[in-house]
């Protein structure tokens, strides 16, 4: 995919969501705020989507490698 | 691990009507969180449900967590009988969702969706706020601190425009 189209998208994105409505403030969920990494989320809005689904699935499979690194470890 | 582009090509390839939900659906909006399940919830009519049977059916699904050799065939009339199916199949897991909690139906859902361009297919993905209201009206406790990074993701995404 383009970085064009990914960029038409977001744009669609914002226009929508700013017409949803707003989220009433949940103070549960605000206290797990400031353990969130921003600069990771921000990283993560400057990729394309596709880039963002590779990642997501390459961080699986290297915590699925070391799993199974663990598994072997405890056996042998 | 789940061929997300497997199973998203091929529900679009039968031209399955679906909306992307779930943890899959917060990595395409942003979301740094790992995920193992596509989550999608489907519209109920009679043609999406055979085209779902018709798509599913090669990939042998199976209710996940069932023991084995149970008399399951995922077709028209179980999935007429049915609403919210948690699968495994030879792509892997797979929610197939009738209706959500906070979200309704497809019909319901449709509304707040963005056609989003992944693995070269064009997919509605739910919108982010709407993604929100879903986890929180879910209620599940292991959901917090991810909802706590989508609410950020937002916060980020406003404070951008």
């Amino acid at each position: 995919m383009g970085r064009s189209e990914d960029t038409r998208v977001y744009n669609d994105q914002r226009a929508n969501e700013r017409d949803d409505e707003s989220l009433e403030p949940d103070p549960v969920i605000d206290a797990y705020k400031k353990d969130v990494d921003r600069t990771l989320i921000r990283e993560q809005l400057r990729r394309p989507v596709d880039v963002r689904v590779r990642n997501m699935i390459a961080a699986w499979r290297f915590a699925e490698a070391l799993r199974e690194a663990g598994r072997r470890s405890r056996v042998t | 691990m789940t061929d997300f582009e497997g199973l998203i090509r091929r529900l679009r390839g039968a031209e399955v009507r679906f909306v992307l939900v779930g943890g899959f659906a917060g990595t395409v909006l942003g979301s740094p969180r790992i995920t193992v399940v596509l989550d999608i919830v489907y519209a109920r009519d009679a043609d999406n449900l055979a085209r779902i049977a018709l798509a599913l059916a090669p990939l042998s699904p199976y209710l996940r967590g069932a023991p084995a050799g149970l008399p399951f065939q995922l077709d028209v009339a179980t999935l007429a009988r049915g609403l919210n199916f948690t699968l495994t199949t030879a792509m892997g897991d797979l929610d197939l969702l009738g209706e959500v909690a906070g979200g309704g139906t497809y019909e319901q859902l449709l509304q707040h969706t963005h056609r989003i361009r992944v693995f070269d297919t064009d997919i509605d993905v739910v919108t982010l706020p709407q993604l929100i209201r879903l986890k929180r009206a879910a209620g599940r406790p292991k959901d917090l601190e991810g909802l706590a990074e989508l609410e950020i993701l937002l916060e980020e995404r406003v404070r951008e425009t």
